[in-house]
Formats: C-alpha cells, sequence, structure tokens
C-alpha cells in the first residue's frame, strides 16, 4: 500500500549523497537489479512476445556449422546468425586477443537471406578482422565452458539429464569474451539504432539480446549433438535445467575506461538507480506483502549466495559473510516492527558493510515494482562536453572545490597517488594497466586519472598570477589549453548529482574489479567470479526465460537465480 | 579510388585517436577531433584539410593564436599562419565570453588557414544563443564564403559567392562576429552584405540540407578512401603501446 506519495522534489531531496554512491568500493558491491539492461530486455520480449525462429540449422554431428534464428519484433524483423567452429583446446582463451572461438555471431536487421550467408562467414568468424554492414547491431564470439558442455552432452546423449549441482560450479555451456555494438567494424551507429531499430533503443539491449541468443543456440547445440549420438536413447534437456543454465561471461579492462569517459550516462544509470531506492523509501511503508516479500528474497539471496562457486578467496569471504548479514537481518526483522524503510536501511547501514547494504538495497527496490516500473523508460542521454567559456573563474574554482572536493584529496605529490598508468596495448587495443616504475609506455597514458586532471587544473587556478589578468573561462583556457578537456568536462558535470566517480584511478592501489562490476550490474550479470584485480567471469541470464518461454505467463523473477532442486516454487512468489 | 565505409562512431574512435597522437595531452585533442568529423560527416572535406594541416605543421609546434589587439567588442587574432583546427574552439570560446560580456564581439582571425573550421564554431555560438556570422575570401577563386546562423539552431546556412575583385584584401582573414541581438551588422559586415545577392552565389548549403548529410551518414555509414584510412590507422596507432610479456600482466593475464 502506498500510505504516502511523495512530490518528485521530495522523492530527489532524499537522494543519497554522490560521495557516498559514487565511492568505487559501493559501486564494486552493486547487484544486478530491477532495471538492469537485461532485465528490461525481458520484459519487452515477454510482454511483446518476440517470436524467435530457428531457420536454418545447418550443424554437423559434432554441432559445427551454421544456425541462423529469425526474430520478430511487433514493429520489425531481425535475424541472429551463428557459425559454430571446432576450436583446439589450446586456443580457447577468454583474452581478447584471441584469434578463434568456438561460436562466432552477429545479430542483423530484416529476414534472412540465404545469398548473404557466404559475405557472413567470411567475416563474423574473423570478429575484429572483419568488416560489417551497416545493417548489423551486434558482433560477438564466445567459447565453451570446457568443464560443463562435454559433461551435459555426455548426460543427454546417455538419456539423463545433467547433475544441477555439478551444473551449478559453472552455471553456463558457452562464456562471451566480447559483444561489440553500436558501430564498431561498420556496424549499425548508436544513432541509428534509436532511430531505425527500436526494439533496442535502450542502451546495449541489442548487445545484451545477442547474449540470450547465444545461450540460446548453447542449449540447442547441446540437444542436438546429444541426439545425433544417440537418436533413440538421447534426451532433450529439461526446460527448467535450461533457463538455470546463463550464458558466461568474462570481462577486463576494457570496460573500465567507459565508465570514466562517458559520466552523463554514467549519471543516468546511477541517478535512475538512486531515485529509484529513493522513491521506495519515500512512498511506501512496509505492509504484510511487502515484508513477506522482503523475507522470502533475503532468503533467496543467502541461498543464492551460498550456491556461488568461485576460487577467489576475497569474494568467497564476502559472498559468505553477505549471507550471514542477511541470515541475522531476517532474525532482527522477526523480532521488530517496521514502520518506515528508513528505519531499516538506517539499521542495515548501521550495523552492516556496504555489499550487504547495496543488497538490501536491490532488494527493496526489487519488491517495489509499481513504484520502480515507471522509471524504466530510458532516458535519450545527447554526451556533449561543452565548455561554457563565459564563466567567471571563481565560479569554476568554487565548483571544482565544491564539487570535486573528493578529488583535492590526493596528494599527487607522492609516488602512490600517481602510480599506475592505464594505455592501449598494439593488442587489439586492449587497454592494459602498467606501473610507472616498471612498464614501458607511460607517456601514451589514457586520460583516466580525472582527480589528478582537476588537481592540476585547481592548483593553477590557485596560482595564478594577477597580472595575467585572467576573469573567465576561456581566458584561462586559452592561456592554459592543457587544462581545456578537463574544465569542459568539470562544467558539464556540475550539473549532475552523480557521474564523477570519486576515486584515483592511477593510486597504486587502485581496484578496478570494482568499475568492471558496477558495470556489470548495471547489464543484469550476476555471479561474480573474480581472477584478479583485472578482469572478472560472471553470468549472465541465469534464471531467465528460454525462447519456448515466449508467449506464457511471465513472472519476471528471476533475480538471485538459484538452483532448480533447491527452489520450492511454491510460496517463493514474489507478490 | 577505392574507399572503406565505417561507421561514425568508429570514425569518432579513430580521430579521437588521430589527435590525440598528433597533439597529445597539451591541447584539447577530442575537441580538434569533433570539429574534423564534424566537417567531414557534412561533406566538407575533413580529413583532406587536416591531413593538411598535420602535412604542413611539424607535431608539438606551438599553436596558440596571439592576440594582438583586444577592445571592448572586438578582438585581433594573429593565428600566425596555423590552422584554424588548431585553435578555431579556442577563438570561438574568446569571442563568446567577450559577447556574454558585451552583447557583441567582433573578432578578427589574421593570417589563418581552413577558415571553414568556423563552421563548427558558429553553432557552438547559436547553442548558447547567439546570433552568429562569419566570413572570408578565397582570392585565388574570387570567392566570398559567408554563414550566419540564428540562435538555437542546429546548423548554419551558408554559401559562397562569386565576386568580381576583392574588397577585402587580406587573403588569410576571417571574421566572426557573436551577437546577442540579430541586428549585429556592424560596418565590416556591412561592406560585404551588397554581395550576397542570390544571383552571385555559386554555392550555398542550407541548414537543412546539412541535416540530410548527417542523417544519411548515420544510416549508411561514411565512405573514406582507403588511403586517407590507412594513413589514419597509422597515426592512431602511435598511441598504442608495444606488446610485451611484462605488458600481458597488465591485463590480468
Amino acid at each position: 500500500m502506498n500510505n504516502q506519495k511523495h512530490s518528485l522534489a521530495q522523492v530527489k531531496t532524499s537522494l543519497r549523497s554522490p560521495a557516498q554512491v559514487m565511492d568505487l568500493n559501493r559501486l564494486g558491491s552493486f547487484y544486478p537489479y530491477k532495471l538492469s539492461f537485461m532485465r528490461k530486455l525481458m520484459r519487452k520480449v515477454m510482454q511483446e512476445q518476440w517470436s524467435i525462429n530457428c531457420v536454418l540449422f545447418n550443424l554437423d554431428k559434432e554441432g559445427y556449422g551454421e544456425t541462423v534464428y529469425e526474430i520478430t519484433t511487433p514493429t520489425n524483423c531481425y535475424h541472429f546468425v551463428v557459425f559454430a567452429n571446432f576450436l583446439d583446446n589450446t586456443l580457447r582463451t577468454d583474452r581478447v586477443i584471441a584469434e578463434a572461438w568456438d561460436m562466432t555471431v552477429t545479430l542483423r536487421h530484416g529476414p534472412f537471406k540465404p545469398e548473404e550467408l557466404g559475405t557472413l562467414k567470411e567475416n563474423v568468424p574473423r570478429q575484429e578482422k572483419g568488416r560489417m554492414t551497416a545493417e548489423s547491431l551486434v558482433l560477438s564470439r564466445a567459447n565453451k565452458s570446457s568443464r560443463n558442455f562435454n559433461y551435459v552432452v555426455d548426460q543427454l546423449s546417455a538419456g539423463m539429464q545433467p547433475c544441477i549441482k555439478k551444473i551449478n560450479e559453472v552455471g553456463y555451456l558457452y562464456r562471451t569474451t566480447a559483444v561489440y555494438g553500436s558501430g564498431k567494424f561498420g556496424m549499425a551507429d548508436w544513432g541509428k539504432i534509436k532511430l531505425a531499430y527500436q526494439d533496442f533503443k535502450e542502451p546495449f539491449s541489442a548487445e545484451m539480446f545477442s547474449c540470450f541468443m547465444i545461450r540460446q543456440f548453447s542449449l540447442d547445440q547441446a540437444d542436438h549433438i546429444a541426439f545425433m549420438r544417440a537418436p533413440e536413447l538421447s534426451v532433450r534437456l529439461d526446460d527448467d535445467i535450461k533457463r538455470y543454465f546463463g550464458i558466461g561471461n568474462a570481462t577486463g579492462l576494457g570496460m573500465a575506461p567507459f565508465l570514466i569517459k562517458h559520466p552523463l550516462l554514467i549519471n543516468s544509470w546511477i541517478e535512475t538507480r538512486e531515485f529509484a531506492l529513493a522513491q521506495v523509501i519515500s512512498n511506501t511503508l512496509p505492509n504484510k506483502n511487502t515484508l513477506q516479500d522482503l523475507n522470502l528474497l533475503i532468503q533467496r539471496a543467502i541461498i543464492h549466495l551460498s550456491e556461488i562457486t568461485t576460487n577467489n578467496e576475497s569474494q568467497n569471504k564476502i559472498n559468505l559473510e553477505a549471507s550471514q548479514s542477511l541470515d541475522s537481518i531476517i532474525k532482527w526483522l522477526s523480532k521488530e516492527t517496521l514502520q518506515e524503510w528508513d528505519q531499516f536501511i538506517g539499521y542495515v547501514t548501521n550495523h552492516y558493510n556496504v555489499e550487504t547494504q547495496e543488497l538490501i538495497n536491490t532488494i527493496l527496490i526489487e519488491i517495489h515494482p509499481e513504484e520502480v516500473l515507471s522509471l524504466e523508460q530510458n532516458i535519450d542521454i545527447e554526451e556533449v562536453y561543452e565548455l561554457s567559456p563565459e564563466m567567471n573563474l571563481m565560479d569554476l574554482k568554487q565548483i571544482i572545490e565544491k564539487k570535486y572536493q573528493w578529488a583535492l584529496q590526493y596528494d599527487f605529490k607522492s609516488k602512490d597517488a600517481n602510480a599506475v598508468f592505464w594505455y592501449r596495448s598494439e593488442e587489439k587495443m586492449e587497454p592494459r594497466l602498467g606501473d610507472r616504475d616498471i612498464d614501458q609506455g607511460a607517456e601514451k597514458e589514457i586520460l583516466i586519472g580525472i582527480a589528478r586532471a582537476v588537481e592540476q587544473c585547481h592548483s593553477t587556478l590557485k596560482k595564478l598570477p594577477p597580472e595575467m589578468n585572467i576573469n573567465n573561462v576561456a581566458e584561462f583556457a586559452f592561456a592554459y589549453p592543457e587544462h581545456r578537456h578537463i574544465i569542459r568536462r568539470i562544467q558539464t558535470m556540475a550539473k549532475t548529482k552523480y557521474g564523477e566517480i570519486q576515486a584515483n584511478l592511477i593510486d597504486k592501489d587502485v581496484l578496478p574489479i570494482h568499475l568492471l562490476r558496477c558495470k556489470l550490474s548495471f547489464f543484469g550479470v550476476g555471479k561474480f567470479d573474480p581472477k584478479s584485480r583485472l578482469w572478472v567471469r560472471n553470468t549472465m541470464f541465469q534464471g531467465a526465460p528460454i525462447a519456448s518461454d515466449i508467449g506464457s505467463k511471465y513472472k519476471d523473477d528471476w533475480i538471485f537465480p538459484i538452483m532448480p532442486n533447491n527452489q520450492t516454487s511454491k510460496g517463493n512468489e514474489i507478490h | 579510388m577505392k574507399f572503406i565505409r565505417i561507421s561514425i562512431n568508429e570514425f569518432k574512435a579513430l580521430l579521437n585517436r588521430v589527435c590525440e597522437s598528433y597533439y597529445g595531452h597539451k591541447y584539447d585533442f577530442e575537441d580538434s577531433a569533433a570539429i574534423i568529423q564534424w566537417l567531414e560527416i557534412h561533406d566538407l572535406n575533413g580529413i583532406i584539410n587536416f591531413l593538411r594541416v598535420i602535412d604542413a605543421t611539424p607535431k608539438k609546434i606551438k599553436l596558440m593564436p596571439i592576440i594582438i589587439e583586444r577592445h571592448k567588442k572586438r578582438f585581433v587574432f594573429d593565428n600566425q599562419g596555423h590552422s584554424l583546427f588548431h585553435t578555431g574552439s579556442i577563438i570561438t570560446d574568446m569571442t563568446l565570453a567577450q559577447c556574454h560580456q558585451d552583447g557583441i564581439c567582433h573578432s578578427k582571425i589574421n593570417n589563418t588557414i581552413q577558415p571553414i573550421v568556423i563552421l563548427h564554431g558558429l553553432i557552438k555560438c547559436s547553442q548558447f544563443g547567439y546570433y552568429a556570422k562569419a566570413w572570408w575570401l578565397e582570392t585565388e577563386k574570387n570567392l566570398l564564403h559567408f554563414a550566419s546562423i540564428n540562435p538555437s539552431e542546429m546548423y548554419p546556412n551558408y554559401s559562397i559567392v562569386k565576386i568580381n575583385n576583392s574588397i577585402l584584401n587580406n587573403k588569410s582573414e576571417l571574421d566572426l562576429i557573436c551577437s546577442k541581438d540579430s541586428n549585429n551588422s556592424i560596418e565590416s559586415c556591412l561592406n560585404i552584405q551588397p554581395l550576397l545577392q542570390k544571383e552571385n552565389v555559386t554555392q550555398s548549403i542550407l541548414p537543412n540540407e546539412f541535416k540530410e548529410r548527417f542523417n544519411e551518414k548515420i544510416i549508411n555509414g561514411l565512405y573514406i578512401e582507403v588511403t586517407q584510412y590507412k594513413r589514419l590507422s597509422r597515426m592512431a596507432d602511435q598511441i598504442l603501446v608495444e606488446a610485451s610479456e611484462q605488458s600481458r600482466l597488465g591485463a590480468g593475464e
């Protein structure tokens, strides 16, 4: 029950502060949530009842060959082309610098034309070395999970379903290693997608849909190989198990510079999430139904966390602590009579770590769809970082001191604060992190040290000789052109609340993995399995519907997926 | 000639790397890339002009203009023979800031090449809510280029006019007027008004034609001559760092 509806302005006043939200550690504790891109995409696919039909299934008994799916939406038609190839085990790598893959795919506009298959076959398997047409939306590739794929096929061809516990160790049959969109390699520009392919006008939705289709193909391929191996004996993978299979993903540093280079976009993503949370807290009160939903979802989250398999000790510790915290929160909830959500948030903030706080925030958003889904429509962000040349220098200085106080706290004279640099390698322009004392290439570093650039600009402003008689930003940029780019950014971002990640990304102890997890959470990715501080494996679409579910009633409750045999679906539904 | 088709986004990324390589971090390289991109997308030879610039201007030379006169409502810059690619934004900034203060600013930019870059600056004036005009001569062809824009418009009106003899002597001069009022016809501007007769116009690009050019590129991408593309790519690659076993550690291997 919504007992108290507050105005937009009132909700805005209860937004959390940028200092709290944009702390790198907290951003690295975000979980996928109701408005994550995958969740939005699945709602759209299911509500609009897109049809997905396999129009070409030309695989040999080993599962190699081509497959084409045609996708029909209420307004458009697309096709998804898969090339499945033999890949020597020694060549299978998650790294972007790989040259061959088990599966390469593309998502294209329009109905499939068989005469185009040859050209696609010449280009899609080559990935970065190929060229795509302006009707292509996504180019991607994936590798088999060596642990899971053969096991599943063996089981199915022997007439048995795979053991769910064994599946849980990995959670997917294939793992994507790069998903390209937005005009890469000649594909359709983002501007064109928004204009002409409106089904994918939400950020990254074409990319997410391609991952969904990769998952679909991985399941179809496994069924096919099992059948070819033992036509009489084999069984098809059970639908519940199919839903439990996600699609794996390996994400490295490539994602990190994106967050820094697109602060307006990031502001929009985070503001939406924060607004959803603020709206829930301001506009709703705990009641019997929501408290029951809260309880059920916390319990599901505990199971979900306990089922995550990772060799990363730190992540295991995080998961275990969060799970224990949630357990004790349930006990606390059973004793307390909650009057307001603020009371609950306050208790969690005072007693538990950031990871648990963000889990609870995610759950609160999840159990209030009526407050949150109104924010689903993406606000189209025009990413323009324009200089305001007329601005008085004192105003600029004040903006820096107010909005960028966090950046002025670092001592860039210290070696540690300036210890690492980010650069692009000649190997597929892969972003890498270098140590200034050890690695070559510091002179070619990417401008990712926003805190340092702000501090340098501020320092110049402070030391400005009065005799230069510089009064406004135009004159300052004329005299010091090296600061123009950061001033454009400062002036633009001053009009926003979030967007600047409040961390020194060139510090000795920087943890880029937090950046990756933040971005992945907005995609809707879960089950983080860090492989180092620089890259992470994760799972997408686990628990989501499969293609054959389209047309059935959709519950939109696949957050925190858990093993099907553990899932007592009765009583486990969210109201 | 062979062409390669690339998307706008791909082109933008390429130009950012090219300009980062050429200008380094001492200048606002992304802004310069945006100017080249704008000209090329609107069929105004952004790439060719930029490649001419880098042929003519060695890297690391100081590229800033000099203010040789500064009065209320007026600047005179000496661009020191450089291209406006390097300095167009900075000069537009100065003009805008002065216009903000005095209601109008007339900037004369002497000793400059590639004045067409100012079209991009006019759009910025418009986005700040000002009227703006710019003109320059192409004396070897007896042509006068004139462009104007109203506040909050996406594109200028741009005309090239045939003239019999030069009334404006300095071939490397560019005039830019930015004003809060539409009535911004100061004296030097009035001098060229009679030349802008319809019958003298040899070429014009209207705002909707600019928009059509942009939309066409959004849908189909840009066709770039392969030799130019390769040259830009080679320049862009200069910001990449050589790979080594040590560097692979920096990607988490």
